[in-house]
């Protein structure tokens, strides 16, 4: 079968099994009621036609107008990105939207009263906004625009987060919303979205003809074709198809990214295919889980957000398709960072040093006191709170050490700047890991957690490693594997979390990065791990450095390639357990401090890596303090402080960096 | 099923009740007060009702939104969130004990090393909360030292619920249900093991919502699912979020309910669900009062 072709039939296969699922979920009320009941507005005294007419078939339509809707964005994201990644959740749209929500619920109840969609329309395009602020800079390259828009799409969730914990009554529907929720109550809300999307849709397919042009890439420039422009108004409507669609009904969060990438490995290789088949995938895929749940539910099961099921749904269809095909990975090799190397290195790092120790001097010793004051506290006082203040210090220290740590090596070993335990997903992996253990075993000790979470790491990176055995250049892959795991981890947090189990609690006490808890024992094991990790890593330069020309001159001077591959990659995944076992999944710092390091001039060798380790250190020791004091006696835990934090420095740089990047 | 207690404790009710009365005058402390941090609003609750006004409490702005009863006497330190207690602020405040609830069991000994903690199952158990909250109650007078003053909140809240049994006969002539709206489409349904189900159960009326509830004694449930709950009387519960109330008229599917074409559907001041007996007596009362 040619490939369209074959994409078609897989459309229909799926619309099929969707209409299959729905005919028990409506069928019988069909059946009872006739044909006529669906469509003509009920007499409101017969209920079992108004739950038809306003409940089961309005839900029916949106599941299909956003799945579409979602698809197309996600099309048109990846083809004008160049980049297999890109998606609405992605480029942080979604988490924008998100954000203005919380914002709007906590502080101006009242706007909200007036007009929801607005709020969250607003909330998108502004991280659009942002993002294409800095992705101008860079004339839209597409790693770039990736790299803000993930580290942005992070920030937002994390700020909603930071809101949660201090407002968690009020936002509880929130929660629903950014899971993603179906229910109707009417035809008026389909109503409202469903012309919206069609006039986007209509841009879109007006725009495909300029998206044939692209698809031939930089030579359409020499036709006096504004490339940027063109790039720019498509993304603007793929974003006003996700803001509308994110007002409605919440984060749908995999589909955008799914859709067209299905369509794609299942035979649309032409854009004017995916724009046509991709829409209709990610219509047919929503209809099909949001049908199986609403049977489940119907046959006593419960109640769950559909947006989170959909991702969990839509990962393993993901990874299984992707690994299947061969060809879609053809995205571009992602930039490589140049950075003049600073003249003067050991000042840099003495300069960082200094900076770490007054860093850990003001945490231990500034604190609050009782009626909120700003304090000095020596003596007794300093005493009985030495015991809160030196562990979490020290297990943020070290997390920020030993993350940085695997970050440095990551980023070397795939070559890939994006690359980090977190966006590889190997931190989602130590999560899962973990998860995996507080349900098999009841009440595990520290090793049995280190353990699970090292399993779960370890999987991960053998997953990463497996593939890039098969397929040499294959970075992208990586990223899409590590985003998708990412959005596997918060979507089994949603479904846990929704199905009310009393382990929930605190696994989202840990998966925000709270360390005010954290024991001296915990602290001390992580430090020595940290300082182990930090002498052990210096080992992997020399190998690393030969790698980075390039494997056949790593071979030939004697690195035995696979070995060494297997061996940073079992050593990253130890080092990002025990910090995630420390500060949960969410740091990003592991990204970040490779990146700052670089920035300041140290790109080589050793210095590299004791300059990342030092910025992990330093961020993750700046953040305790604020986390700690900054809104006192509210507090903020450190791991989602270190993310705010670091989330306006990366900005700066990467702004800051604009021109080397722009030339590669 | 229709007391609190045991009949035994029916007739020591008066006597505790004369016993609080002359505790309620300015007795002369035989020692300096307990300094207590309740980490849960329930237990403090309890703790206002025996007469010890805690040091300090979780989230202490947020009391007037959520529990209203008993009213929060000022100068109450904010001890942070169940998700992030502020260990510093509890080591200042110095506290004699600390009340918390299995949910913070984890962080149990770091908080043994700033004082005794005690920790109350009162909710989430997936039964009926009352016995166990009867039982924190007179735990709680133990430890105080104000056992009779334990009883008497135990006897007082069961002759409300006596009195609010005897008002709410308007309400039997069909089922009764409280929701929650989280937003204009999701809601949560009250039913067994919560705090309401426990009052429904002790003024004889029938809960309309039938559907299984998770240990917490809630069900989430999309609007339509309401459907299910025919002409019972629905009360909507305060905070509702603000754009529920703009939109829910305008929503056929609601209008379509039965319980809002007869009239049936109101709005009630907000309680506690995860409250201890004062919650009991106010959800009673603004039942009864409806």
């Amino acid at each position: 079968m040619a490939g369209p072709w074959r994409s078609l039939a897989f459309t229909g296969a799926i619309w099929m099994l969707a209409a299959w699922v729905a005919a028990f979920n409506i069928g019988p009320l069909l059946a009872s009621l006739g044909v006529d009941a669906a469509f003509t507005p009920p007499d409101i005294s017969d209920s079992r036609a108004v739950l038809l007419y306003y409940g089961l078939l309005p839900r029916l339509a949106m599941s299909v107008v956003c799945g579409f809707a979602l698809g197309l964005s996600g099309t048109l994201l990846q083809h004008v990105l160049h980049n297999p990644l890109a998606s609405p959740s992605t480029i942080g749209i979604e988490a924008g939207a998100q954000l203005a929500l919380a914002i709007m619920l906590v502080w101006f109840p009242a706007l909200l009263g007036w007009n929801r969609d607005l709020v969250t329309a607003f909330g998108g395009f502004a991280a659009m906004l942002v993002v294409f602020s800095v992705a101008w800079r860079f004339q839209f390259n597409p790693v770039s625009v990736i790299l803000v828009g993930l580290v942005l799409g992070l920030y937002c969730s994390a700020m909603v987060m930071v809101l949660a914990q201090m407002k968690d009554h009020y936002l509880t529907g929130l929660f629903i919303w950014g899971g993603g929720s179906l229910n109707q109550n009417d035809w008026r809300e389909v109503g409202r979205l469903a012309p919206k999307i069609m006039i986007a849709s209509l841009c879109a397919y007006f725009l495909a003809r300029q998206l044939s042009l692209l698809t031939l890439g930089e030579t359409a420039r020499s036709l006096g074709m504004k490339l940027p422009l063109i790039r720019a108004s498509v993304i603007f409507v793929a974003v006003t198809l996700t803001a509308f669609t994110v007002s409605s009904v919440g984060i749908i969060g995999f589909l955008g990214l799914a859709a067209p990438v299905i369509a794609r490995a299942t035979g649309a290789r032409h854009i004017r295919h995916r724009l046509a088949l991709a829409p209709l995938i990610g219509a047919g895929l929503l209809l099909l889980i949001d049908q199986l749940l609403q049977l489940q539910l119907s046959l006593g099961g419960v109640s769950l957000p559909t947006g989170a099921v959909t991702a969990l749904a839509g990962v393993p269809i993901l990874m299984l398709v992707m690994l299947r095909s061969k060809s879609m990975m053809q995205g571009t090799p992602a930039a490589q960072q140049g950075q003049a190397p600073s003249r003067r290195p050991g000042l840099i790092l003495a300069v960082l040093v200094a900076l770490v120790l007054a860093a850990c001097v003001v945490a231990i010793m500034v604190g609050r006191d009782i009626d909120a004051s700003w304090t000095l506290q020596t003596g007794a006082t300093l005493e009985s709170l030495l015991q809160w203040r030196w562990p979490r210090l020290l297990a943020a220290i070290s997390a920020g050490v030993l993350l940085a740590v695997a970050g440095s090596l990551l980023q070397r070993l795939t070559g890939n700047p994006m690359a980090s335990p977190e966006v590889l997903g190997v931190s989602a992996g130590t999560a899962i890991g973990l998860l995996g253990t507080l349900f098999l075993v009841s009440a595990p000790d520290y090793g049995q957690r280190l353990f699970g979470g090292f399993l779960g790491a370890a999987i991960v990176l053998a997953l990463l490693l497996a593939m890039s055995l098969r397929k040499a250049q294959s970075s992208n892959q990586f990223l899409i594997i590590g985003v998708s795991l990412g959005a596997f981890l918060t979507a089994l947090f949603s479904v846990i979390l929704a199905s009310g189990d009393p382990r929930a609690a605190s696994l989202l006490n840990w998966m925000v990065g709270s360390t005010y808890a954290t024991s001296g024992e915990t602290a001390v094991i992580s430090t020595v791990c940290a300082a182990i990790a930090l002498s052990l890593a210096l080992l992997f330069t020399r190998p690393l450095q030969l790698y980075g020309l390039g494997e056949g001159a790593a071979r030939s001077r004697g690195v035995n390639v696979r070995l060494f591959r297997a061996l940073t990659l079992g050593f990253t995944a130890l080092l990002t357990a025990i910090a995630t076992l420390a500060v949960g999944p969410l740091s990003f710092v592991g990204l970040m401090a490779p990146h700052l390091a670089q920035k300041a001039g140290l790109v080589r060798g050793v210095r590299q890596i004791w300059g990342a380790a030092l910025f992990g250190a330093l961020l993750m020791a700046v953040a305790d303090f604020i986390g700690r004091t900054i809104y006192f006696p509210w507090q903020l835990p450190t791991g989602l402080t270190a993310t705010l934090l670091g989330g306006p420095i990366f900005a700066f740089l990467l702004l800051r960096s604009g021109k080397t990047l722009r030339q590669n | 099923m229709d007391s609190i207690s045991s009949g035994k404790l029916r007739r020591r009710e008066v006597l505790a009740g004369g016993m609080a009365l002359l505790a309620g005058i300015p007795s002369v402390a035989h020692a300096a007060p307990m300094r207590i941090v309740s980490l849960d609003y329930g237990l403090a609750q309890t703790l206002l009702e025996l007469g010890a006004v805690p040091a300090g409490l979780i989230d202490p702005a947020s009391w007037p939104d959520w529990v209203m009863e008993p009213i929060l006497p000022a100068g109450i330190a904010n001890v942070g969130s169940n998700q992030e207690l502020n260990m510093e602020m509890l080591q200042l405040l110095k506290p004699d004990l600390i009340i918390s609830t299995p949910y913070l069991e984890w962080v149990r000994p770091q908080l043994e090393t700033i004082a005794p903690v005690q920790s109350y199952p009162i909710h989430a158990i997936g039964s009926s909360p009352m016995p166990h909250i009867v039982e924190a109650t007179r735990q709680l007078g133990d430890i105080l030292g104000r056992k009779p003053a334990a009883e008497a909140l135990i006897g007082r809240t069961e002759a409300e619920l006596a009195r609010a049994r005897e008002q709410a006969g308007h309400l039997r002539d069909r089922g009764v249900t409280v929701v929650s709206f989280l937003d204009a489409r999701n809601l949560r349904v009250y039913g067994p093991g919560g705090i309401f189900q426990d009052v429904f159960d002790q003024l004889d009326l029938r809960n309309g919502w039938t559907m299984p509830t998770n240990e917490w004694g809630f069900s989430d449930a999309g609007l339509s699912e309401l459907m299910t709950l025919g002409d019972s009387r629905v009360f909507y519960m305060d905070p509702v979020p603000p754009d529920v109330l703009a939109t829910l008229p305008e929503s056929p599917l609601w209008q379509a309910m039965p319980f809002v074409r007869s009239g049936n559907a109101q709005r009630i001041a907000s309680v506690l669900m995860f409250g201890t007996l004062p919650s009991y007596s106010r959800f009673a009362r603004l039942l009864a009062e409806a």
